[in-house]
């Protein structure tokens, strides 16, 4: 039996250890968890919700010259679409799926897009001009509050690919049968809505196509907004500065959800922070509890023989223990969290279902940093305590 | 060089020992003057009231504590000015100590409480030795069937035999009792010094503090310390 292999022992054997290292696994990996989660949230955010169509719409109201602004906003490469209130969006008839509410009239959203919106089911809407429209795969009529203890979501499945008949709603006002006008147009896909959470009622089709028709329909007398499409949100901020720069203020259409889900996260967030420093404290409490309450234990071991050296040594093998120690629980409890994270969570709370865990790797860097110094912090209270373990180690009799 | 003791047979010397404390500017004087000389062979057993010094005395001979005045011989080497080093690896091989509250390693078995001091001492580099001294001195304590167990699972007598039995790993030349049986029943008291006695027989010094009244039956010697000084 070596001295290494009694200090190993000794380490394994004492039950406050194993606390600590619950509290530290725990702890480390609650905190990269939280922030993993809120990272990966905001990544979530970015790529999906914030990158859809209508996010990534802007309008211009009342431009000085009308022309001049269609002409930079063409030229600009992040631009995909410039168009005018007739491609914007308008709210529509669907008397095919009326049958379904009970006979009531049942209205949709259709909204003009540039570039194309992937389907889940069917085909994309393409980013030509086609007669062709996309719809969501959760459907829930705009006026679903006329339609009370039916149900609410419609399944457009059994359309896809089929001409839906739409009919504006000027045309269905009380006096105006003379002027009923309805239109067809191809539903080509069902899009998936679910994942942003919105969009129950909107149907999307080429900017083009949307004109066309309502300028069968209607004359838009105050015309005097112009919108225009980008590529990506993350041109948002060059675009709208560029366009700043030349005298127009562009805003986005739609306002953006998105924050009230990442402030939860934030608050989240200074939870797992201050969970993880309370935490800390109080590992650095118990190993100095521990050191002291083996105080006794030090000093016999000086009256027994131990060198100095021989006890910094077992002190450093100590800190390595508690170390790799620490390391493993906190392996261990990461891969518990993720578990319940991917497996218990999305169950209960159906907004996780969505989101893809990104264990970020900078959160590591952090938590293992955190973890160094206190390690570091505990082996200077391990050589404090040898010290008094010198000092007084007369006292033992 | 280290200095010689002229005395033959003296195992422990003390010459002209002192100790003094200070509270502030006062001077307590714990121990006066003290001259004793200890042989191999012989029970010791210092006895006085508390306070009296016989604990700092002890101490002192134990190398824990150094002498405000005086000389500490043993083995004939003077020991006063021995580094930490040297004071640490000089108790561990001479010195035994048994204390009253045992101070054993609450996370070690008896076994390997018992193994510490040889884990420290280099002359012991092969395990089987040290498994088979440890064991032999467990079986000397009536404690062979119990080596695995933590001191948490002892008696207070079990737990003070497992002590001697590492006061006697290094089989040093000198044991130092600090009221060994303070804690114990009659019957683990009766244990103990007939195990302390065996030992003096073997050939060890023995130098017990005690309360005890049965302990004076045990002593070759009796030393009563009363204000400082040896009676």
């Amino acid at each position: 039996m070596s001295s290494l292999k009694i200090t190993i022992k000794k380490f394994f054997r004492n039950k406050l250890n194993y606390l600590i290292l619950i509290l530290i696994g725990i702890c480390c990996a609650f905190s990269i968890i939280v922030n993993s989660l809120t990272y990966s949230t905001k990544e979530y955010y970015k790529d999906n919700v914030l990158n859809w169509a209508d996010y990534r719409i802007f309008s211009i109201l009342h431009p000085e010259n009308r022309e001049k602004l269609i002409n930079k906003l063409n030229s600009m490469e992040e631009v995909i679409g410039v168009f005018d209130e007739y491609g914007y969006y308008t709210a529509w008839y669907m008397p095919d799926i009326e049958e379904h509410f009970e006979g009531k009239e049942i209205t949709v959203r259709i909204s003009g897009v540039a570039g194309e919106i992937p389907a889940v089911k069917g085909e994309n809407l393409p980013a030509t001009d086609e007669d062709v429209m996309i719809c969501p795969i959760t459907y829930r009529p705009l006026e679903n509050l006329l339609v009370e203890n039916t149900k609410l979501e419609f399944d457009l499945t059994p359309f896809i690919g089929k001409e839906m008949t739409i009919v504006p709603l000027e045309s269905r006002s009380p006096g105006k049968d003379d002027i009923y006008k309805e239109f067809k147009i191809k539903l080509v896909g069902l899009y998936d809505n679910d994942r942003l959470n919105n969009f129950y009622h909107d149907c999307y089709t080429n900017y083009n196509t949307l004109a066309k028709i309502r300028k069968q329909v209607t004359t838009i007398k105050n015309n005097s907004h112009i919108y225009f499409q980008i590529d990506d949100k993350i041109n948002e901020e060059k675009v709208i500065s560029e366009l700043k720069k030349s005298g127009y203020f562009a805003h986005s259409v739609m306002d953006i959800d998105y924050v009230l889900a990442v402030d939860s996260f934030d608050t989240l967030e200074y939870i797992g922070k201050g969970l993880f420093i309370i935490s800390m404290l109080i590992v650095l409490c118990l190993f100095s509890y521990n050191l002291f309450r083996n105080k006794k234990i030090i000093k016999l071991n000086k009256i027994l023989g131990y060198s100095n050296i021989r006890l910094l040594f077992n002190s450093i093998i100590e800190t390595i223990l508690l170390f790799i120690n620490s390391c493993i629980s906190l392996i261990i409890f990461l891969l518990v969290g993720i578990h319940v994270f991917k497996n218990y969570l999305p169950d209960h709370y159906p907004s996780f279902k969505q989101i893809n865990l990104i264990i970020s790797p900078l959160e590591f860097k952090k938590v293992f940093i955190v973890l160094i110094f206190i390690i570091a912090f505990i082996f200077i209270i391990n050589i404090i305590s040898l010290l008094l373990g010198k000092s007084n180690r007369k006292n033992i009799i | 060089m280290e200095e010689k003791n002229t005395k033959n047979n003296t195992l422990i010397s003390l010459k002209n020992l002192s100790k003094s404390y200070y509270k502030g500017s006062k001077e307590i004087k714990v121990l006066n003057n003290i001259n004793l000389d200890f042989e191999p062979g012989k029970f010791y057993l210092i006895v006085g009231h508390s306070g009296s010094g016989k604990s700092t005395l002890l101490k002192i001979m134990g190398l824990i504590d150094k002498p405000t005045n005086g000389e500490i011989f043993i083995n004939n080497n003077n020991v006063n000015n021995l580094s930490d080093r040297k004071l640490a690896k000089f108790r561990n091989n001479e010195i035994g100590f048994v204390f009253q509250d045992y101070f054993l390693d609450k996370l070690l078995t008896a076994y390997e409480n018992v193994t510490v001091p040889m884990i420290i001492n280099k002359e012991y580099k092969k395990r089987k030795i040290v498994k088979k001294r440890a064991l032999e001195l467990l079986d000397f304590v009536g404690l062979k069937d119990r080596i695995k167990h933590f001191p948490k699972e002892l008696s207070g007598g079990e737990e003070q035999r497992v002590a001697i039995a590492r006061a006697l790993a290094n089989d040093p030349s000198i044991i130092l009792a600090d009221e060994p049986t303070g804690n114990l029943d009659v019957e683990s008291e009766k244990f103990i010094f007939e195990k302390l006695k065996e030992m003096s027989k073997n050939g060890k010094c023995i130098i017990m503090v005690s309360h005890s009244k049965d302990a004076i039956n045990y002593a070759d010697k009796v030393l009563e310390v009363k204000d400082g000084v040896i009676l």
